[in-house]
């Protein structure tokens, strides 16, 4: 190839990878990560975000760019160039893209352990779901609240069901979601990192009511979840 | 010019693969659907013997089942006893061995039947429960292919009757072997999984 | 079988496109007709949706009516419009591409379009008895529980589906046996590649989808226990029925599209394909490995865990071949002549829109981030980049190119790059927008919304009248064009494909003699006189 081709080619290149790692890094789409899961499914999505921007820009680079220089001149009714194949650039762009999924997938993996590894001595919270509430049974404290109250910084394992069809207990601030089928108990974890108020929306088709499905999970210090127990269960805790 | 009107069959000369007949293929194809769909109702049938243990499956005659099980098999050895005597034009073979399957897979039709009356009786039906409306449902589309199989073979035992089948016209019976095979190769399947294991 | 079987009635005129007939290239113009119909129909559910969707609020349509008009949006366009508007192309070019009269089984031919048009009568017939309103993936219990039509939906869904299976036994046994003489594997189309491929797919997937529904419809009508929960029914079993058909249907839906792509780039480059056996193997990758990544519907489902990462894996590889097509067509028209003929732009536009919807599936393939926007509007937003933005756009770019080989009529170009422009800006407006409001916590199949997702709603309803105004010139031309356009020679784009070596539209059964293949199908990029080699030197055009 000659030199000013590959000169070319390195500048582009480096141009995608700063655009791609700005893109990573700068681009704030979601709302603030406010469970510790959430920190790291942002991290992984701004990753995804980075490469899409260098592929994104390299295909319909190619493609602008190829639409613009080799479009028909006049009445120009010669024939394009003949090649068919070409062997070294077809390796390259089946094993660059099968090397870019593997690492995603790697990445992928780590987080998905990381987010679903079972924690010390959770708070257990059953979400019981029916047409069109959300109900939040407490087993150890023994009572049940239409809210859901979290301590912040603790570890929680919510255990999901339904009583009559399928709905999705999912809260996006946390980033976490999990399917409440009736029959089956699916657990769910999530550390919440930070104190507020953060909607919880119900994403399975339920029926009727299923966009008016919504509740709210509020986030509280130690000492105001306490004082929150005490006063729905009553003085025996 | 003049340019001779091509047959049907010039067009089925050129391009063939493996010199496989189009009817054969098409047949073929059928069955792999209907594998797949035996396959979806056996994934049920399989999601709830494995996961919501029943002694529903202690109710069930696997003597009696046995037998008919070799009812049906006999009538897949009737089915190329027939092919064979048409391909070596043996009109009289064809029709016999044509009746044999029909009696046989009605037979097995019966068995079944009175399988389905007792287990009835016993209270195993199709709404008792996951047993019930999973082996009710896999059998009975099974019988049902046995019922179209055993119609079918009536079709082509009617027209051997008439002289319809000769050596070299005789891949109507070759694809009613197929299909017959095919339901046979299904209640192997389904007699494992539903009564022996 | 006699020529007489095949000799079709010469009754010239509309009228034969109302009765049964078994000439391939009838019963392609009955389902192309009948599938825009349905596309119509759909479309205006869309529009609905988007109108309610406007604003937040419920103005035009409540909850269950709303979820009616997405689940019959979503049905329509699915299982009568997209899926099967690629068999009316198939239909019409591939015994043409392949040198052979007719397809294999002349009167099963007849006989799926006849099934088809029957379940889509009767998939609009449930709108009226109480619609299906689970979204077209019928969870259940859902919908077990829902009103009568969902009965007659499913039953409508078991008919398409079985017109579908027997197009696709039809499609391979023709493509296996009827292939002209010369016509070896390496020199068929790259749309005949993609059928092929498309064709195993309908044959192996769309029983157990037959399946899952009857299990439904006995639950409803009878009472069996497979999704009952209390007597030990498993919801989760019909995720894994369902999806496993479901999965597969969207290769189904996108793989002819990429053979129509492929076929349009090197005519309107003036090129050879680029790495042809490679875009044919990817399509046979594609659907061997679209039957192994279903469960990537199921992450959040409460599915054992441990299960879930080897669906994501699969999910991630099929971006490989995937990227192979794109990157090859792109090295196609690289050095091309390029002539932007309406269909060239909609395959341009295809390619440029397709990567979007391809890039965000990989975003869906990872476990942790899929979890966060599983059943959210970037799921539709990605569904519709490839579906609308892919699909449809191959859809409509096959229409552009062979329309004069259909009809004996030219389209015309003006109208064409219209509908083009309003439908590459409409689509885009509408469906970005959609990624974030997902990611940011908007659900879908919902009525409503919270406020802080109005302005993404009013730009992807803005988008969507675009879209509905894009309609109108494709519409007007079509109809003009067919009744009074300007008469189309046998190849008005040079082609060098089969079909475009018979008049326009072709005679009766094709070819006087059947063709002996001598060429390649893009054996373009060669200089010489404008009498291009056909891939067939003695297949003589009327």
């Amino acid at each position: 190839m000659r030199e000013r081709t590959v000169f070319a080619l390195v500048i582009i290149s480096l141009l995608l990878l700063a655009a791609g790692y700005i893109v990573g890094t700068q681009v704030n789409l979601l709302p603030t990560p406010a469970s510790s899961r959430a920190v790291l499914v942002d991290g992984l999505m701004r990753f995804l975000l980075g490469i899409a921007t260098v592929i994104f820009l390299v295909v319909e680079g190619a493609l602008l760019f190829a639409v613009l220089r080799f479009r028909r001149r006049g009445a120009d009714d010669s024939q394009g160039a003949s090649y068919r194949e070409n062997t070294t650039l077809e390796l390259v762009w089946t094993l660059v893209p099968a090397i870019i999924v593997v690492i995603i997938g790697f990445y992928s993996y780590r987080v998905l352990a990381a987010i679903e590894r079972p924690e010390n001595d959770p708070l257990v919270v059953e979400v019981e779901s029916s047409q069109f509430i959300w109900t939040f049974h407490y087993p150890e404290q023994q009572f049940s609240s239409s809210e859901l109250h979290l301590p912040v910084g603790k570890p929680v394992r919510l255990e999901i069901t339904s009583k009559d069809v399928i709905h999705s207990f999912w809260v996006p601030d946390f980033r976490a979601k999990r399917d409440a089928t009736p029959g089956q108990v699916s657990e769910l974890l999530i550390t919440p990192t930070l104190v507020g108020r953060f909607p919880i929306r119900c994403a399975e088709l339920c029926g009727g009511g299923h966009a008016a499905m919504t509740s709210v999970v509020i986030v509280e210090s130690q000492a105001e979840f306490d004082r929150w127990i005490l006063s729905e269960a009553g003085p025996a805790q | 010019m003049e340019h001779a009107m091509a047959t049907h069959e010039d067009h089925f000369r050129a391009g063939k693969l493996l010199g496989l007949d189009h009817r054969k293929l098409g047949m073929w194809l059928f069955i792999a659907s209907e594998v797949m769909f035996f396959g979806g109702l056996i994934a049920a049938f399989l999601t709830f013997k494995l996961g919501t243990p029943s002694t529903d499956s202690a109710l069930l005659n696997v003597a009696q089942v046995g037998v008919n099980t070799f009812v049906l098999l006999t009538s897949s050895f009737t089915v190329v006893l027939a092919l064979s005597a048409i391909r070596a034009g043996d009109q009289r073979g064809l029709r016999a061995f044509l009746g044999l399957t029909i009696l046989l897979g009605a037979a097995f039709l019966s068995g079944q039947a009175f399988e389905f009356a007792s287990l009835y009786r016993e209270g195993l039906t199709l709404t008792s429960g996951v047993f019930g409306s999973s082996f009710f449902t896999l059998t009975g589309f099974h019988g049902l292919h046995v019922f179209i199989g055993v119609v079918w073979a009536l079709r082509n035992l009617i027209k051997a009757m008439r002289g319809g089948y000769r050596a070299e016209t005789s891949i109507g019976i070759e694809l009613f072997g197929l299909y017959w095979h095919f339901v046979d190769i299904v209640w192997i399947v389904l007699f494992t999984i539903i009564y022996l294991i | 079988m006699s020529a007489d079987a095949y000799a079709v009635k010469a009754t010239a005129g509309w009228r034969r496109y109302l009765r049964w007939n078994t000439d391939h290239k009838v019963i392609g113009v009955q389902y192309l007709v009948t599938t825009f119909v349905f596309f119509f129909i759909g479309g205006l559910l869309a529009m609905l949706v988007r109108s309610e969707l406007a604003r937040p609020g419920t103005d035009i349509l409540a909850g269950q009516q709303f979820n009616r008009v997405v689940t019959n949006h979503g049905s329509l366009m699915i299982f009568l419009w997209i899926i099967p508007v690629f068999a009316g192309f198939a239909n019409f070019m591939l015994p043409l591409m392949i040198g052979a009269r007719d397809m294999a089984f002349p009167r099963l031919n007849a006989a799926s379009y006849w099934t088809f048009l029957a379940g889509g009568v009767v998939m609009v017939a449930s709108f009226f008895v109480g619609a299906a309103e689970t979204g077209w993936t019928a969870y259940v219990p859902l919908s077990i529980r829902a009103p009568d039509g969902q009965t007659v939906w499913a039953v409508s869904v078991i008919i398409i589906g079985a017109s579908s299976t027997m197009g696709g036994i039809n499609f391979i046994t023709t493509t296996l046996t009827m292939r002209a003489e010369g016509m070896s594997f390496w020199r068929l189309p790259l749309f005949v590649w993609s059928m092929l491929a498309t064709s195993l797919l309908v044959v192996i997937a769309t029983p157990v989808l037959t399946a899952s529904l009857i299990l439904v419809a006995l639950d409803r009508l009878v009472g069996t226990a497979f999704f009952d929960v209390a007597a030990g029914g498993s919801p989760i079993l019909f995720q894994n029925l369902f999806w496993f058909y479901s999965h597969p249907a969207v290769y189904i839906m996108i793989l002819p599209g990429m053979g129509i792509i492929s076929e349009i780039f090197p005519v309107f480059s003036r090129k050879p394909i680029f790495g042809y056996k490679m875009i044919a193997l990817s399509s046979m990758a594609i659907a061997v490995l679209g039957m192994t990544v279903w469960g990537h519907h199921m992450f959040s489902s409460g599915m054992d865990p441990r299960y879930r990462v080897p669906y994501m894996v699969t999910s991630m590889i099929i971006a490989v071949p995937t990227g192979v097509k794109i990157f090859s067509w792109l090295a196609t028209i690289w050095d091309g002549k390029l002539r932007f003929t309406t269909a060239m732009l909609f395959a341009l536009g295809f390619i440029s829109m397709f990567l979007i919807g391809g890039i965000t599936g990989i975003f869906l393939a990872s476990i942790p981030f899929d979890i966060h926007v599983h059943d959210t509007y970037f799921v539709v937003a990605h569904l519709h980049f490839v579906l609308f933005g892919g699909s449809v756009s191959a859809a409509y770019a096959g229409l552009y190119y062979w329309f004069p080989k259909i009809t004996g009529r030219m389209l015309d170009e003006n109208f064409g790059k219209g509908h083009f422009i309003l439908n590459f800006i409409g689509a885009n407006l509408t469906y970005l927008p959609m990624f974030l409001a997902g990611a940011l916590g908007m659900p879908r199949r919902v009525a409503d919304y919270a406020p802080e997702f109005a302005r993404l709603n009013q730009l992807a309803t803005l988008g969507a009248a675009i879209l509905g105004v894009s309609s109108v010139p494709m519409l007007y031309n079509i109809v003009v064009s067919w009744v009074k356009g300007p008469v189309a020679e046998a190849n008005p784009w040079q082609a060098r494909t089969l079909e475009w070596q018979t008049s326009s539209p072709p005679q009766d059964q094709n070819f006087d003699v059947p063709p002996v293949i001598t060429h390649d199908p893009y054996d373009y990029g060669v200089a010489g006189p404008a009498a291009d080699r056909p891939q067939s030197a003695s297949a003589a055009a009327d």
